[in-house]
């Protein structure tokens, strides 16, 4: 009797159903870290967003989709956990997941052009940052926020970024079942 | 662009995001309480914990070895010094029983027996830079409400400004938000004491609205009023780290320097009740 199969197949099924819990479990991780653990460990004076190179991560080596529903996610659970509220973070953190996978799948395998997508996140990042402290704050003087938060901010998540490139890639090909070196 | 907008899964995620957005915000803007915050919040309290537990034991390790090195270099000044120490013995006796006396002076209990309080740990620091918010392991659950102070033996911390079932946010006297009615201890000049955004990255806060001809110098001491109802009054605050004209030259403005330690901050108390008198 001949079988037939709806859907994807049980392994690729197997395959996603492995991928969101590893991812999920990174994300929660990534947030709890930088709600926590780096209110400690602040990096020049500021709170590094480990969110952000998790999703940016996922959104490279992993394509749109996965970007973008871990930047939903992420957005609502770091909005959830920090102390400004959910507000426009699940949207910002989605766009900057889908735009990541959408535009630089393929193109960030090496360390330069992963740079160059960091850079471009980190500038999407200070405009966030910027946007949030003129909410948060009537009178904000331009130059101070920069110097005092947005610079130490993108700095520290710069330095986050370079440093988990080679092992959250490596996570992520496993995950998207490559197993390429490079 | 047109293709953009044809891929379904975009548009589905955009929406989600876009109505997660407008309802957390309208919720906020209303003030109604944001029940998913409540609940991540409560799930996600026992990972928090795990990770504040981390980030501390970790801090004690690398502490340990920074100091290795340091241990060595002083071996050798030490053991000048042993002699002398030695000698100071009798005279670091008496200091600690002066000290012991001054800790009973600084004790929380015997100078408020008025207070009731909840003790709770901090387990989450702001996630934004440009915010100085605390997040603490007590919440509705433990009496915890709005507007409730928070001190420590050191002084005060803040007060409560959000609150969940299991977790409660403390706005720091650093926030710019954040006004106390302060007087100061030598002289008995008042004014208000509130956050700054230039002197926060300091540490600082800024005690204005002090007469032109008010007595005050640096390094004196700045108490609570108790005036607007949230602090009670005689609660330590800070010290005077510098004293300048406003900028009509008409008040004085002082940059205060708080008693309590924020990066350190492990465990405060959020004071549940007190006497208005």
């Amino acid at each position: 009797m001949p079988s037939y199969e709806f859907g994807p197949s049980t392994r690729s099924r197997k395959k996603l159903t492995t991928a969101v819990f590893f991812l999920s479990l990174i994300l929660l991780g990534a947030v709890l870290f930088q709600t926590s653990f780096f209110g400690f460990y602040k990096l020049f004076g500021a709170v590094p967003d480990l969110t952000l190179v998790v999703i940016l991560c996922a959104g490279l080596f992993l394509g749109d989709r996965c970007g973008g529903v871990l930047g939903l996610a992420g957005g609502i659970l770091l909005g959830a956990l920090g102390s400004f509220g959910i507000s426009l973070l699940p949207l910002f953190y989605f766009l900057l997941g889908f735009f990541a996978g959408s535009i630089g799948k393929g193109r960030a395998e090496s360390f330069p052009g992963y740079l160059l997508f960091l850079s471009i996140a980190l500038g999407y990042r200070a405009i966030m940052t910027i946007i949030y402290a003129s909410m948060t704050y009537r009178s904000v003087n331009f130059l101070t926020l920069l110097w005092r938060a947005v610079l130490p901010e993108l700095l520290a998540t710069a330095i986050l970024g370079i440093l988990l490139f080679l092992p959250l890639r490596a996570i992520c090909r496993r995950l998207d079942g490559r197993n390429v070196r490079s | 662009m047109e293709r953009l907008f044809k891929n379904k899964f975009f548009i589905v995620c955009l929406s989600i995001a876009v109505v997660v957005c407008g309802l957390s915000s309208t919720f906020a803007l209303l003030g109604y309480k944001n029940l998913a915050r409540d609940v991540i919040n409560t799930l996600t309290l026992p990972g928090r914990l795990i990770v504040s537990a981390i980030g501390d034991s970790s801090r004690g390790f690398s502490k340990y070895f920074r100091s290795l090195s340091a241990l060595e270099e002083n071996n050798e000044e030490l053991k000048q010094q042993n002699e002398a120490l030695t000698s100071a013995a009798n005279d670091a006796e008496a200091l600690r029983a002066e000290n012991e006396r001054l800790k009973s002076y600084l004790s929380i209990k015997s100078l408020h027996p008025d207070f009731t309080y909840v003790e709770a740990m901090v387990v989450g620091r702001e996630a934004g830079n440009y915010q100085t918010v605390l997040t603490i392991n007590r919440g509705s659950a433990q009496g915890i409400k709005e507007g409730m102070p928070v001190i420590t033996p050191d002084g005060i911390v803040g007060c409560v400004t959000e609150v969940g079932l299991t977790y409660a946010k403390i706005s720091t006297i650093l926030e710019t938000a954040s006004s106390v009615g302060a007087y100061l201890a030598r002289s008995g000049d008042a004014g208000i004491l509130s956050g700054d955004y230039s002197m926060r990255a300091e540490g600082l806060c800024k005690l204005s609205y002090l007469a032109e001809d008010a007595d005050v110098e640096v390094g004196d001491e700045v108490l609570s009023s108790g005036l607007g109802s949230v602090y009670p009054a005689d609660l330590l605050i800070g010290k005077v780290e510098s004293v300048s004209a406003d900028d009509y030259n008409r008040a004085k403005v002082a940059k205060v320097a708080p008693a309590v330690d924020f990066s350190s901050l492990r465990y405060l108390l959020v004071v549940t009740s007190y006497s208005l008198e």
